[in-house]
């Protein structure tokens, strides 16, 4: 583990009003994302936080969160 | 070294109580929040929508005075026992209070929960705010008279507990704690007068038939008077654990004792003379007066842009204790697994987020689009909601062993408790927020209109209502894990190896503090010229206008009367035909 | 008092912050001219409204060549008149009242908003664009049938309006 599970935790939870808002900001520059691209992007992006965060530490960082 | 209840045993009794009577009053209304949010958005009806309003009244009530208040009496004995070293002057005294505020609390609830039932002739559903010429049963008024009056006796017990003190320490400086739980204390005191005479000189004469009209501008304006130093009546019990008890957790200590009581003396100074930018849409008060309250409102960001900075540098100068580096690194090496920890630094987050929504409130002209709709709670759900609700309820994480002398019964669920408050509010507020600029309005049974339909900018009104729906639930189960963890905390075996109940000296210390931040008595006196200068013309004019008690009108008892029934039901079977 | 740099900083980027708010409200005031609901007229009795000359017909009068008065009474649980009908592209003051209770006028998605209060006259003067129906919703619980409380604002094309029969 890269950061405490507690940490993870709370990494999950703060992508979720980014990825909420996203969706406003999109439509802002006129990109409409629908509903279920939205679901998708929020499991992809707390499958990619839990990936980065069991990567053992000090390795070579080949995704991000 | 040792535990609150090992050195005060008696006081941990008073603080317990008044701890449980918050949480009978969370479970209450959690549980009415939780049906609302399904009832609105037309996912679960399980109530008539003519007892929304009753529930409305519960949930406001409840939460926002007995939920919070009982807690932070809690919260302020301990502060004030803990910082001056030295028990209550009288127990008797302490409980006495104690008992009064919640004969106070049954006695407004008997009226607003008799509105559930028909046959009996009581009702109170005239929410929160109880604009007249809505009119509660008497025994509301009653009710929430005696509340105040207990905590004006609780706060007049920390008063006496500091002047005990300081005539054995002459020359030392008010610890920090007792400081902010006076100062919150005097900003009270100055606030509940407008609320004592709206009460006491009209509503209540008024709903006993002594009087036959009141002005409704005016006891609004006193309600506003009121109304908005409550807010900060909630939120300074958040920021004394936030500058004692947040750094504590992180690993250090406060950063600046002078930074803290310059807080604590503008809040006392700034939080009563801004009421009016509640009213920014009411008529009978001049642009002017609206004027001056939306600049006094803005210099109010101040106090908490100054808590915003102190309270990430104490966490940051913790994180660095606990050997975080780097830029933003260190935030890695806070402890986020404990849950008083993790839950008072979300709530710190969210408030963020909720004083910019309330800077948008705040711009007088911009408040046009937003004012009353449902914007307006999904920004306080994230100050009073989030900030205070949730610090309180991490905080108790931490105090409630403190007080017990028991281990908390689960951390991981606690921790995981106030992960789930934070993202079930991003759910529900941000979906508000949006909501509110379509213009859908709150406190309403259902926001769905027969004429029209709401245009949502991105996405769909129905998509809203989901997010609504869904993050009220997910809020719902964070309480009842909360309410869970505590139960069983109680009934837990007593252990020995409790942290020890100390506040850390702050890095800078009250040595660097000009004296002058101590002397009560002088801001005191400014925070009275300030109200003056802010409410005698106002006030002057609407009594002026319209009376003292107004330009005549009916009261409206809010009970179901045997007209406005028969009306209800022509109206359904008239859309049944349609 | 011991006042780190950093901390000095803040403090004055805060109060720019700040400054920066009050001003930019200062210039919605005085500068686009978005005038607040005010005291600008009399108190009246709300049980007497029958016998007041504006509002016991309730009703949108033209005053100007393109200058339209409309004066509203809310009360438990309506809008009079209800729809209310307007031209595009003129000035029309809306004069709202309350026969009992503290209300709202407000008209949904637009900043057209108003508190109601027993005694009191709310007057705003807007300028309707485009024509349009748009919903009148009130916003402050107002009792057990609040919920129910909606009107209708239409906006006419301008060269399509015409008062009906029986108004002036």
């Amino acid at each position: 583990m890269r950061i405490s599970r507690g940490a993870l935790l709370v990494l999950i939870a703060m992508s979720v009003p980014i990825v909420i808002e996203l969706r406003t900001v999109a439509s802002f520059v006129g990109i409409e994302v629908p509903l279920s691209v939205t679901l998708a992007l929020s499991l992809l992006v707390v499958v990619a936080l839990v990936f980065w965060a069991t990567l053992p530490p000090k390795q070579e960082p080949e995704s991000t969160g | 070294m040792s535990a609150y209840i090992d050195d005060f045993p008696e006081e941990a009794a008073v603080i317990r109580a008044a701890f449980w009577s918050s949480f009978v009053a969370l479970a209450i209304g959690a549980f009415f929040g939780l049906i609302q949010t399904l009832h609105r958005t037309d996912i679960v009806r399980i109530f008539d929508s003519t007892d929304y309003y009753t529930i409305l009244t519960a949930h406001g009530v409840f939460m926002v005075i007995t939920f919070t208040i009982f807690f932070l009496v809690g919260v302020f004995t301990w502060a004030v026992t803990t910082s001056l070293d030295r028990g209550v002057e009288s127990l008797r005294f302490t409980w006495s209070w104690y008992l009064l505020m919640s004969l106070g609390t049954v006695f407004t609830a008997i009226p607003i929960l008799a509105g559930f039932v028909d046959s009996i002739d009581m009702s109170a559903d005239v929410l929160f705010t109880f604009y007249a010429p809505l009119q509660a049963h008497p025994l509301f008024y009653i009710g929430l008279t005696m509340f105040v009056i207990g905590t004006w006796l609780a706060g007049a017990d920390w008063f006496r507990s500091w002047w005990a003190w300081k005539s054995e320490n002459p020359s030392e400086r008010i610890p920090l704690p007792t400081f902010m739980v006076l100062t919150t204390m005097i900003m009270w005191y100055i606030a509940t007068l407008g609320i004592a005479v709206s009460i006491l000189a009209f509503l209540l004469p008024w709903s006993l038939g002594l009087v036959e009209t009141v002005n409704p501008l005016l006891t609004r304006t006193l309600f506003w008077y009121f109304g908005h130093p409550v807010v900060y009546f909630w939120l300074m019990p958040a920021y004394l654990m936030w500058y004692t008890l947040l750094p504590k957790f992180a690993g250090g200590r406060l950063f600046s004792d002078p930074l803290a009581r310059v807080v604590f003396v503008l809040f006392l100074l700034l939080s009563t003379p801004v009421g009016i930018h509640h009213q920014y849409l009411d008529p009978g008060i001049s642009e002017g007066f609206k004027f001056i309250a939306m600049t006094n409102t803005m210099f109010l960001l101040l106090p908490s842009l100054l808590t915003a900075f102190t309270v990430v540098a104490s966490i940051e100068h913790g994180a660095r204790q606990r050997g975080g580096e780097g830029y933003f690194a260190w935030l890695g090496a806070l402890p986020w697994r404990e849950p008083a920890f993790t839950g008072m630094a979300l709530a710190g987050l969210m408030f963020a987020a909720g004083g910019f929504s309330g800077m948008i409130n705040a711009g007088m002209n911009i408040n046009y689009l937003i004012h009353n709709t449902l914007w307006v709670p999904g920004h306080f759900h994230l100050t009073v909601g989030t900030a205070v609700a949730l610090t309180f309820m991490a905080g108790a994480y931490w105090l409630m062993p403190q007080v017990t002398g028991k281990p908390l019964a689960s951390k991981p669920i606690a921790l995981f408790q106030t992960v789930l408050w934070f993202v079930g509010m991003t759910f529900m507020s941000n979906a508000m927020h949006r909501a509110g600029l379509l213009g859908i309005p709150r406190r309403t049974a259902e926001p769905q209109y027969e004429g029209f339909e709401f245009q949502a900018a991105v996405g769909s009104v129905a998509e809203l209502d989901a997010q609504v729906a869904i993050g009220g639930t997910l809020l719902f189960v964070s309480a009842v894990l909360f309410l869970w963890n505590m139960l069983i905390t109680s009934f837990n075996r007593p252990t020995e190896t409790l942290p020890s109940n100390v506040i850390p000296e702050p890095l800078s210390g009250s040595d660097d503090s000009p004296a002058v931040l101590d002397n009560l008595k002088l801001w005191t006196l400014i925070a009275i010229v300030l109200v003056v200068l802010a409410y005698s013309l106002p006030l002057a004019s609407i009594v002026d206008r319209g009376g003292l008690f107004g330009p005549g009108g009916d009261a409206f008892p809010v009970r179901l009367s045997p007209t406005l029934v028969a009306q209800l039901l022509v109206d359904t079977v008239q859309e049944g035909l349609r | 008092m011991n006042i780190h740099t950093y901390e000095k900083l803040w403090l004055v980027g805060a109060m720019l912050l700040i400054v920066g708010f009050i001003a930019t409200v200062t210039y919605g005031a005085v500068g686009v001219g978005v005038t607040m609901i005010d005291d600008s007229e009399e108190t009246i009795d709300p049980t007497q409204l029958d016998e007041d000359e504006r509002f016991s017909e309730p009703r949108v009068e033209q005053v100007g060549e393109n200058e339209y008065d409309v004066y509203v009474v809310a009360r438990q649980f309506m809008f009079q008149p209800d729809p209310i009908e307007v031209p595009a592209g003129s000035d029309v003051t809306f004069y709202v009242t309350s026969a009992d209770v503290i209300h709202s006028f407000s008209v949904a998605g637009t900043n057209v908003n108003t508190m109601v209060i027993p005694g009191e006259v709310s007057t705003m003067t807007v300028e309707f664009d485009e024509p349009g129906e748009y919903g009148i919703v009130c916003n402050e619980y107002c009792g057990s049938g609040h919920h129910a409380m909606e009107a209708m604002l239409i906006v006419q094309p301008e060269d399509e309006f015409e008062l009906e029969e029986g108004e002036n």
